[in-house]
């Protein structure tokens, strides 16, 4: 009886190290997967030896139930035994592979993901692969696009500016004047060489105002700054303008003549409105299955349509007239199964943690 | 390496300046002043926090800076919460963590600031940075407790040393693993998987795997493997690095969590 105690703790024992080896072993294959970029670790990890080893890991986190007792009745351990097991079956039941052997057994083909472009005011149905050329399938139902729009966040006129010196590399009377354009890193009180313009530039204030007298009048910069060149120097400002309008100051003062800065380029200072930074993304979406609204949504970034088994993410858009959106669609098979595993894995560790914790208190107390 | 002339930098400065006296007071048996210096310091850490919270007008946990600026911040709470309740760590050690992970914030990042891109407008966005802030804190006291085991002079007190890097480690896996999973999640709702096989991801699962091989070997039964303890949070303690820094600022990674750089 005893030699059979013996072995089965034996046999215990090798099998925690095989876990403690198999854990190491997977740590190891991810950062292998780090260094081979996001589509190299994706083709490694879902690869045909890839899918044994999972299916070896889910396996041995139900085997764990088998061999250790502690497992079965430490309602911390059992979850996240079990809801690593769940994790590990939905990942399988939602990947690519899985989605090819739906036909094969009898379920409904659904396409693993793919990205659906809709126009402006107009419905689409047929997915895309990333080229938006090749044809993946066909949604059982209509994506409709009521509206496609991008928020931004204000411009602060109290950040700085961007401020640029040009100095005109050609003049022709046919064309406008070709400007070559370079931008200063500026600062208050930090003087900056203009090497184009044979300039130096400090920036001695940085102001704001409003243009015009009304309330709403937008509130712009003004740049004060001295510019000197040789032995002269004069103070000049910049005063910010609206959208599309520059602030321009030609630096001719600092020149002895006119003619001296027309043959020097005629470098002039522009100050201009930072392009406002995108606070969202957008898509006013219905879909309509049947000839009916079966449901609606507006769609932003970390808030997807869910209908019909797939979600609807924001995913790109017309750059030049926002004309229409384009939806990445990915298929939700697996992940209800892997959300409850991740729901029991949490929970799971954090109980057995807190248990340990309360019990090396008690046994603290007793000593 | 910069000075920062600004409130933010000064207030960054003044932490740190706390938390060494603080460390200097603990380490010279001034126990009550040194607590009371570093109680200080806290305050003004989490003034530090509030501070960027208004200056940036959303949780500051968007880039590097932010990060360890909250590092800074949770030093003392966690140590006052493992000496309290899991009756491990040493303060005065804390206090010099505290010291080490608020330099970056004041001498290496920039602290301009930075608005949030859609993808980081979540309500999952500062549990899940905050969870492995914590995480970090909390595997960092560990793996100091585990190293100090070999620099007991008893083998009870290498021992206790051990448990109590054990209590902590225990502790901070909830919260990596919490990090972990509220990733995934929002890797779901904003990105449509809810993993992508980005090399921060990659670390991050090989920094957990690492630690769970660690639990999984102070489970075994028979011996307790002292020994080798050490040598698992101390890797699990480098992929950390590794996954916060290396991956966010090294060029030969290129991550889809570049906000963090």
């Amino acid at each position: 009886m005893q030699a059979v105690s013996r072995e089965i703790s034996r046999f215990r024992s090798s099998a925690m190290w095989a876990a403690v080896i198999g854990l190491l072993l997977l740590a190891a294959l991810a950062i292998a997967g780090s260094f081979a970029g996001v589509d190299g670790a994706r083709a490694m990890f879902n690869s045909a030896p890839a899918v044994v080893l999972w299916t070896l890991f889910a396996q041995m986190m139900l085997a764990s139930l088998l061999i250790f007792r502690a497992v079965r009745r430490n309602v911390g351990l059992l979850a996240a035994h079990l809801g690593t097991a769940l994790i590990l079956a939905g990942a399988m039941w939602g990947s690519a592979a899985a989605h090819h052997l739906r036909p094969a057994l009898g379920l409904t083909p659904k396409v693993h993901k793919g990205y659906l472009i809709v126009p402006q005011g107009r419905s689409a149905n047929e997915m895309v692969d990333a080229t938006g050329v090749t044809q993946l399938g066909r949604l059982p139902f209509d994506v409709h696009l009521e509206k496609f729009w991008i928020e931004h966040y204000p411009v602060d006129p109290a950040e700085r500016w961007p401020i640029m010196v040009g100095v005109i590399q050609s003049h022709s009377e046919q064309r406008l004047p070709q400007w070559d354009l370079s931008t200063i890193d500026w600062k208050v009180g930090k003087p900056v060489d203009l090497p184009a313009a044979g300039i130096r530039l400090r920036v001695v204030e940085h102001s704001l105002t409003r243009i015009g007298q009304i309330a709403q009048a937008p509130t712009v910069p003004v740049v004060k700054m001295e510019l000197r060149r040789g032995d002269r120097t004069v103070t000049q400002a910049l005063t910010g303008g609206l959208p599309g309008a520059p602030a321009r100051l030609p630096l001719a003062g600092v020149f002895a003549s006119a003619s001296e800065w027309f043959k020097a380029g005629s470098p002039t200072l522009f100050m201009d409105r930072p392009a406002p930074a995108v606070k969202d993304y957008k898509s006013a979406l219905a879909v309509i299955e049947n000839g009916k609204e079966a449901a609606r949504k507006t769609i932003e970034v970390n808030h997807p349509l869910h209908y019909g088994g797939y979600h609807f993410y924001q995913y790109d858009y017309d750059q030049d007239r926002l004309n229409y959106t384009v939806l990445a669609v990915v298929s939700d098979s697996g992940w209800p199964a892997v959300a409850a595993g991740f729901v029991l894995v949490g929970a799971g560790i954090a109980w057995h943690a807190v248990r340990t914790i309360i019990r090396a208190r008690r046994r603290r107390r007793e000593q | 390496m910069t000075i920062k002339t600004d409130v933010q930098g000064e207030l960054i400065y003044l932490t740190m300046v706390l938390y060494l006296l603080a460390f200097v007071l603990l380490a010279a048996q001034r126990r009550r002043a040194g607590r009371a210096v570093g109680f200080a310091g806290f305050l003004v850490a989490l003034a530090s926090v509030v501070f960027r919270w208004w200056s940036v007008g959303h949780v500051p946990l968007r880039d590097l800076f932010e990060v360890f600026l909250m590092l800074g911040a949770l030093t003392v709470p966690l140590s006052i919460l493992c000496d309290r309740v899991l009756n491990a760590g040493d303060r005065k050690w804390d206090l010099l963590i505290g010291a080490v992970v608020l330099f970056p914030a004041g001498f290496v990042f920039s602290g301009a600031p930075r608005l949030l891109p859609p993808a980081l407008q979540s309500p999952l966005f500062a549990p899940h940075v905050l969870a492995y802030t914590a995480a970090y804190v909390l595997m960092a006291k560990a793996t100091v407790l585990a190293v100090a085991q070999f620099g007991a002079r008893e083998p009870s007190a290498a021992a206790e040393r051990a448990d109590a890097a054990y209590r902590i480690a225990s502790l901070g896996f909830v919260m990596l693993s919490a990090g972990l999973i509220i990733g995934a999640w929002w890797g779901k709702l904003a990105w449509g998987d809810y993993w992508n096989w980005d090399p921060k991801e990659m670390w991050s699962l090989a920094t957990w795997l690492i630690y769970l091989a660690y639990f999984h070997l102070r489970a075994i039964p028979g011996r307790r493997y002292s020994r080798a303890g050490p040598v698992f949070l101390v890797g699990g303690m480098i992929a950390i690095v590794i996954t916060l820094l290396v991956v966010s600022l090294a060029r030969i990674f290129s991550s889809m969590h570049s906000y963090a750089g």
